[in-house]
């Protein structure tokens, strides 16, 4: 492993993430959607419950988040330099016109803060905002950023691809503070990449400018023609092992490989592709939560974190192919 | 010794249909006529006309694009990063969403990297 002598350590200091307490099967939303719910399927996607978030504001989710999030890293809001939001779906009012990280900011009293957002990159934008903070605590004027991120989503639209369901959607928010030093979970190096011809392979075609009267097209749909998992893997794999190169490791140093809680199917895929021994570290995760976009990696990396004290884990790949247009691959010693 | 980094070229787009911003007002049912504190908007507003189009906007922007990068004198194969910093909503529904893809895929700059940033406003623009 190296780091450049003159390079400062950035580390994420503390992780939280706020599931809302009502569960609903698997089962029960497959059938709310009008599908069936089979053996195959349940097999596929393993996942039993998704957690659903029943208020108005979604962005309360992720307050408090960021609240349990201050007071695990033992800080005050008025140390908080940059407030990031790598939210992936549709917030309380309309993206880009409004950003999150302004209102937390606001209610965490995070006056020396500054505030922005990543969007456009799926779960891969948690990958972007880290990559950016990590730059600015390295070069400029910040020291400490909070990253939060909330995602519920839309109603009806929890199983993604009816027609063979690639996933099924719970909700949820999460919040990192992100340092210098190198905190609970060192930050090695993280690398990314997109495809452009795939930008609109994931989606929410209806109520933009494309179809403002499209009601019926307001769904995140994921174009299954043009989405090849084994493509993604495969370019995915690649990435990952430029950043282990960068952090001066082979992959074979890595312990764990940490991807997004898609489904029993794609871990399985992502096991084959990347060489791993059908390993599951983190299916309990996707079976109580199912798909919670960037938070599965919050979650995902608590759980390596807390066991971290047990003796396990060291090195670990943090990566993700946003559905074949935005690949970010990140290496972290935990 | 500190590395100089400067703005190669600039470029902006704006489609040639106008509107006068009395039009507007009156489509929008924005009042007239002095109000408190003596705002008028038609008097006050500073603005006369506005471009207007029905194309979608990430049309314009890739219309902006091809033009700097003319001018830069660059192809898009040599660019490594592209950034989007849209204010008002897009073709589909934002953050799931953004242009930056789209502009990668149009310019083929195939060794780029792409996201937007949203702030909340035109500061988009001065985030370094």
């Amino acid at each position: 492993m190296k780091r450049m002598l003159n390079e400062t350590p950035v580390g994420i200091v503390s992780t939280s993430y706020c599931i809302p307490p009502r569960e609903k099967s698997v089962k029960d939303v497959f059938h709310e959607e009008g599908l069936e719910f089979d053996v195959a399927t349940s097999n596929q996607l393993g996942m039993d419950h998704v957690h659903v978030f029943e208020g108005k504001w979604r962005s309360r989710l992720a307050l408090e988040a960021a609240k349990e999030c201050l007071c695990k890293a033992g800080l005050h809001a008025k140390e908080i330099d940059l407030v990031v939001d790598f939210s992936v779906l549709p917030q309380d009012y309309v993206v880009p016109s409004w950003c999150m990280s302004n209102m937390i900011q606001h209610e965490l009293g995070a006056d020396k803060a500054f505030n922005l957002g990543f969007g456009g990159g799926g779960t891969t934008s948690f990958l972007v905002a880290l990559k950016f903070v990590a730059s600015l605590i390295r070069t400029a004027n910040v020291n400490t950023a909070l990253l939060v991120a909330t995602d519920v989503a839309i109603p009806g639209n929890r199983v993604i691809n009816q027609d063979a369901p690639l996933t099924v959607l719970g909700d949820g928010a999460s919040a990192l503070i992100v340092s210098k030093g190198t905190g609970v979970c060192e930050i090695l190096s993280i690398e990314v990449w997109s495809d452009g011809r795939q930008n609109d392979v994931f989606c929410i075609p209806g109520g933009g400018l494309a179809y403002p009267d499209r009601v019926d097209l307001y769904q995140l749909r994921i174009d299954a023609e043009r989405y090849s998992e084994e493509k993604c893997l495969r370019r995915l794999k690649s990435l990952t092992e430029k950043a282990a190169a960068k952090a001066g490791i082979g992959m074979n140093d890595v312990a764990v490989i940490v991807n997004p809680n898609i489904s029993s199917k794609d871990r399985g895929k992502f096991s084959d592709v990347f060489g791993l021994s059908q390993d599951d570290s983190f299916g309990e995760n996707r079976r109580q939560y199912g798909h919670i976009q960037g938070t599965d990696f919050v979650i995902n990396l608590s759980q390596m974190i807390n066991a971290r004290s047990e003796g396990r884990h060291n090195l670990a790949a943090v990566c993700s192919h946003g559905w074949g247009f935005s690949y970010g691959a990140m290496i972290v010693r935990i | 010794m500190r590395e100089m980094i400067g703005i190669e070229a600039e470029a902006y787009f704006l489609p040639k249909s106008k509107k006068g911003v009395h039009k507007i007002l009156e489509e929008e049912d924005i009042p007239f006529g002095t109000l408190a504190k003596n705002i008028d908007f038609r008097r006050d507003i500073g603005i006369e006309e506005v471009h207007v189009t029905e194309e979608l906007s990430s049309k314009l922007a890739l219309r902006a694009v091809q033009q700097v990068i003319s001018k830069a004198g660059i192809l898009g194969s040599n660019i490594d990063l592209i950034i989007d910093f849209t204010s008002i909503p897009q073709d589909f529904i934002g953050p799931t969403w953004s242009a930056a893809g789209f502009i990668q895929k149009e310019i083929n700059a195939h060794k780029a990297f792409c996201t937007a940033v949203t702030v909340g406003g035109c500061s988009y623009y001065c985030i370094k």
